[in-house]
């Protein structure tokens, strides 16, 4: 017998010891996680915005929160997380993210492709596609976003026209664990459009809207028909229609993307025409529709993408006064954009945030900027946690910290959003994620540049070439080399907005050919010596660009 | 199978009118020379607003006390001119992916931050028809907005009294981007009405499958079934039916006078010409059959089918009794109607009020809405402009502008920077002078440049 329990207990002090280094004595593989059981002792814990409760103890097991309180009593299959000088926070949940979605592949257009009445699936609607049949769980931005603390997350699907597909919910756990919350939860809908062929402006969007819901109604009159009725002639199959069908009901909500203050004026008109449910995603222009927002009640979004602040000045030919002038109310449109959460807050909006069009690296920036321009703390919480929750209608499974919910869960070292605080462990659906703590004092830069040289390909073909980014004083500047594009020879131009860290790199540049100049973006993961990532051109398609360190290139 | 409109209706006249300025309401304009137009001018006469119309005019009103005055003294008094062909305050112009677009509304993106706006009070426009492009022989259907600047909802600024009105478009803008373009019809001038007739046809085919459909339906224990609906065809039902005034770009004689015949034959009367730069030579046939046109006053020779061109082209439309107008068809043009009108004075010696006519008045008939503004008579609305001279003097400068009795445009109080919108990190905004130029680009032209062509074919 107590052979029996020494035995046990060391095997457990060995589990809790491998375990932490991500091993496990009856798996070869050495994936395989010890236990599901982890107990959090002696936590701060903020069950819930504005709530913070000292020395608690959360005990998790099977992806639930078990309970919570302090001096639990301490399991023996229980990794215990000790948190004495750690603050727990609901795990964040974000309203629209595409990171790990592909597009679905469209079929060719046909040989007698009308552009002025293109099939629905070739203009971009197809709101009958899957976001989740499209979503890969284990692309490498999914890491970096749940580094961030996002645990779940409302996928949106990719497409550049007005009806992508439906929307999901995931949680960011292992990509090999189960990840699906709730399937089709929303119809992605968005003012944009394919282009080249109808509809091809907002005008013809509106209208096809309008033409689209009043068809659905149709459809399903002649369905109801057909179902009870003999002599009635079969009804069309259209998916298109189909999808809209529940949409009309009230059963599933169209879930807009908007890029304009007008945008969420389309979105509520539509709303109000057909009678149906919408939420509205990537508010960010600023207060002028908190009244109307308010007076809807719909769920909204905003974007946690922030205008960059202005840092040209004026030519000295421009008078003093007037230059003056100007640059007073670029600042003043500026900050106004920085207090739009703060005033969404003040008018009462439960309002949830987006990371759509967010450059991972800026979450907290940003999050500090709204938060020192009027938003408080606990409303920023409550925008990553329990409103997403309730606007999703998931807050009965997650959004805060309580026995019953999923274990969705972060654990910081200091407050959320004080300048110095990181996230140390992430919980998503019970699994744990620890991330090693950065030494802050040592943030300086090196000197030195690196060399890359990178490969290109489409369905047209390839391209190669080198980059450079060198180091000054912490500060990165880069330039790349291609072919020139109006005749022999290579060029070199800089490279604009570059941004990088040991995992990503990203940039863009401008190529001028004979009729204009093209925006090139370049994304990518680092690593070690190689980068995998995306080239996008002119904001229209993107293609593979890989690229790996070498030395210095000859001249 | 009007319900739509019907909701639509409804949905605009939900209450929207949050007033932007705070100007009183209730004034006096005193002592000024009231160009009324329809009645007359009238030297030294006061303009009494109240609650956004007029109420009285006269010399020496007795007002009440309390009244604002605005001082007139040497200064002009007129209606707020109208613009029967703009494209300011848009968001977009052209659903130029379709030769029929009968169902687009350009209610759906008026653009109430643009500063074209402002720039058009200062010219004392007050009404603008925000019209759909010409790149289809039936193209959207437009909208008549008032210039309630600094309304920033976009449907505060619409003119719910005005009646529908759609953009059709014949000649060489419909052939080049649909026959050129995308090799469909219309490829030339015979095409372009092959597409309306047969829009017109499809429509009445089309109105008979729902009447048969909605007379089954009526039927004891019917299980018919609808047809397929198509907003497109019910919008041009609605034209056919009289509902919808056309105003329709055009410039030769015979393109116009095809489209006058077309209409006699389907019984359409409601019909406006715009541009019209050969209507002199059509001039007796555009005053029996038609609402008249609505013109440039010298603007022409900017592509073929407009060489054949005069500046008496008003006068002679005019003297023919063609209700005629004129019109900017730009965000420049706009801001100076005024001397546009007075060159009808210059070529073909048009009375003081015949030219302000074109602007005011025959522009307000064209589109529907001469009960309300157009002119200043008692009960109208009190849109007015009052400039420092005659408005038909080279010198004259638009002082004031009212809409509905609020003063949105006052000289005095004119500010280098009227914006609404401001970009938050941008010294210089950017300028898409060219909307279509600028969608294009997120298509597969790219392939066709020499960096596409370089970066993806060269080595392979």
């Amino acid at each position: 017998m107590i052979n029996y329990f020494l035995h046990f207990k060391i095997s457990l002090l060995l589990c809790f010891m491998l375990g932490r280094m991500g091993f496990a004595q009856s798996d070869p593989t050495g994936q395989k996680r010890i236990t599901s059981t982890y107990l959090i002792t002696r936590v701060t814990l903020i069950p819930t915005p504005g709530k913070i409760l000292p020395n608690q103890d959360i005990l998790i097991r099977n992806g639930q929160i078990v309970s919570f309180g302090s001096n639990l009593p301490r399991p023996a299959e229980a990794l215990q997380i000790p948190g004495d000088s750690l603050f727990a926070y609901p795990g964040f949940i974000d309203m629209a993210n595409k990171s790990g979605v592909s597009e679905p592949s469209i079929p060719e257009k046909p040989a007698d492709f009308d552009p002025s009445n293109p099939p629905d699936v070739q203009a971009g609607i197809h709101p009958d596609v899957d976001v989740l049949e499209h979503y890969d769980p284990s692309h490498s931005q999914i890491v970096d976003w749940r580094k961030n603390g996002f645990t779940i997350v409302h996928k949106v699907p990719l497409g550049q026209g007005m009806l992508p597909g439906t929307t999901g919910l995931v949680v960011y756990g292992p990509p090999k664990s189960n990840i699906i919350i709730r399937s089709d939860v929303a119809r992605y809908a968005k003012f944009s459009t394919v282009g080249g062929m109808y509809p091809a402006t907002v005008l013809g969007v509106m209208a096809k809207y309008r033409a689209l819901f009043e068809n659905a109604r149709l459809l399903s009159r002649h369905q109801v028909i057909f179902a009870s009725n003999q002599r009635v002639k079969i009804p069309d199959t259209n998916p298109v229609l189909q999808s809209l069908i529940p949409v009309l009901e009230k059963n599933k909500p169209l879930f807009f993307e908007t890029n304009s203050e007008l945008d969420v004026r389309r979105a509520l008109s539509i709303q109000r025409e057909q009678d149906i449910s919408v939420m509205i995603s990537g508010i960010a222009e600023g207060t002028l529709m908190i009244p109307v927002i308010k007076k809807s009640g719909v769920g909204v979004a905003l974007s946690i993408n922030l205008p960059e602040e202005n840092k040209q000045e004026f030519s000295a030919e421009i008078q003093n006064s007037e230059r003056e002038e100007k640059l007073k109310k670029i600042n003043a449109a500026y900050i106004k954009r920085l207090s739009a959460a703060g005033e969404y807050e003040k008018a009462g909006i439960p309002f949830a945030f987006t990371t759509k069009h967010l450059d991972k690296d800026k979450l907290f920036d940003n999050l500090r900027l709204m938060i020192k321009h009027g938003l408080s703390k606990e409303a920023a919480l409550a925008a990553l946690t329990t409103n997403p929750a309730k606007i999703l209608g998931i807050d009965n499974m997650t959004g805060d910290i309580s026995p019953g919910k999923m274990a969705n869960i972060l654990l910081t070292t200091d407050t959320l959003f004080f300048a110095e605080f990181q996230i140390q462990y992430v919980i998503a659906n019970g699994y744990l994620f620890e991330y090693p703590l950065k030494d802050n004092s040592e943030k300086n830069g090196k000197n030195g540049s690196a060399y890359w040289e990178y490969d290109t390909k489409t369905s047209a073909g390839s391209a190669s070439g080198f980059f450079e980014i060198s180091y000054q004083s912490g500060t990165a500047k880069g330039s790349i080399t291609y072919d020139d594009p109006q005749g022999e020879g290579k060029i070199t131009s800089p490279m604009n907005d570059l941004k990088v860290s040991t995992k990503r790199i990203t940039f863009s540049f401008v190529v001028k050919t004979a009729k204009e100049d093209l925006t090139v973006a370049i994304e990518g993961d680092v690593s070690e010596n190689f980068l995998v990532g995306k080239m996008y051109i002119a904001d229209y398609d993107s293609f593979p660009f890989t690229a790996q360190k070498t030395d210095k290139p000859k001249p | 199978m009007k319900h739509i409109f019907n909701l639509l209706c409804l949905l605009l006249a939900s209450p929207f009118l949050v007033v932007a300025q705070n100007a009183p309401n209730r004034f006096v304009i005193k002592n000024g020379t009231v160009l009324t137009i329809t009645n007359g001018t009238f030297p030294k006469t006061d303009v009494w607003v109240e609650n956004g119309k007029i109420k009285q005019i006269g010399q020496d009103l007795k007002v009440p006390a309390n009244i604002t005055v605005v001082d007139a003294s040497g200064k002009y008094v007129m209606p707020g001119i109208i613009d029967a062909h703009s494209h300011i305050a848009l968001e977009a112009i052209n659903e130029a992916t379709s030769p029929i677009t009968s169902e687009v509304w350009m209610g759906d993106v008026i653009d109430p931050f643009d500063i074209g706006i402002y720039r058009a009070l200062a010219g004392g426009v007050t009404v603008t028809h925000a019209m759909h492009g010409s790149a289809n022989a039936i193209g959207g259907q437009n909208v008549t907005l008032k210039l309630r600047y600094g309304n920033t909802d976009p449907l505060a600024l619409r003119m719910q009294e005005a009646p529908r009105t759609i953009k059709f478009a014949l000649g060489e803008n419909p052939t080049r981007v649909h026959g050129r373009g995308k090799n469909i019809q219309p490829r030339s001038r015979m095409g372009v009405e092959a597409v309306i007739r047969n829009g017109f046809e499809e429509a009445l085919q089309y109105k008979k499958v729902w009447e048969a459909y909605e007379t089954e339906r009526k039927q004891k224990n019917s299980t018919a079934v609808p047809p397929v609906y198509s907003l497109r065809l019910e919008t041009i039902i609605d034209i056919l039916a009289g509902e919808i005034i056309i105003h329709c770009h055009s410039y030769r004689a015979d393109e116009i006078y095809m489209l006058i015949k077309v209409c006699r034959e389907y019984g359409i009367d409601k019909i406006v010409f715009s541009h019209v730069n050969e209507g002199f030579k059509v001039a007796p046939e555009l005053a029996a059959y038609t609402m008249g046109a609505s013109i440039f006053s010298d603007w022409w020779a900017y592509k073929f089918e407009v060489y054949y061109s005069t500046a008496y082209n008003a006068a002679v439309l005019t003297k023919n009794g063609v209700l005629t107008s004129i019109n900017s068809d730009s965000g420049e043009v706009i801001r100076h109607l005024y001397h546009e009108a007075a060159k009808s004075q210059r070529y073909g010696g048009l009375s003081d009020e015949e030219a302000l006519a074109l602007i005011t008045i025959n522009p307000a008939k064209q589109l529907g809405i001469d009960a309300f503004v157009g002119s200043i008579e008692v009960g109208k609305q009190a849109d007015l402009v009052i400039f420092d001279s005659h408005p038909l003097s080279i010198y004259a400068i638009p002082q004031m502008t009212f809409v509905d009795g609020i003063k949105y445009f006052d000289r005095e109080s004119d500010e280098l920077d009227q914006r609404l919108k401001i970009n938050p990190s941008e010294l210089i905004e950017p300028i898409f002078l060219k909307e279509y130029d600028h969608n294009c680009m997120q298509n597969v032209d790219f392939y066709f440049t020499n960096f596409g062509r370089n970066l993806f074919e060269h080595r392979h």
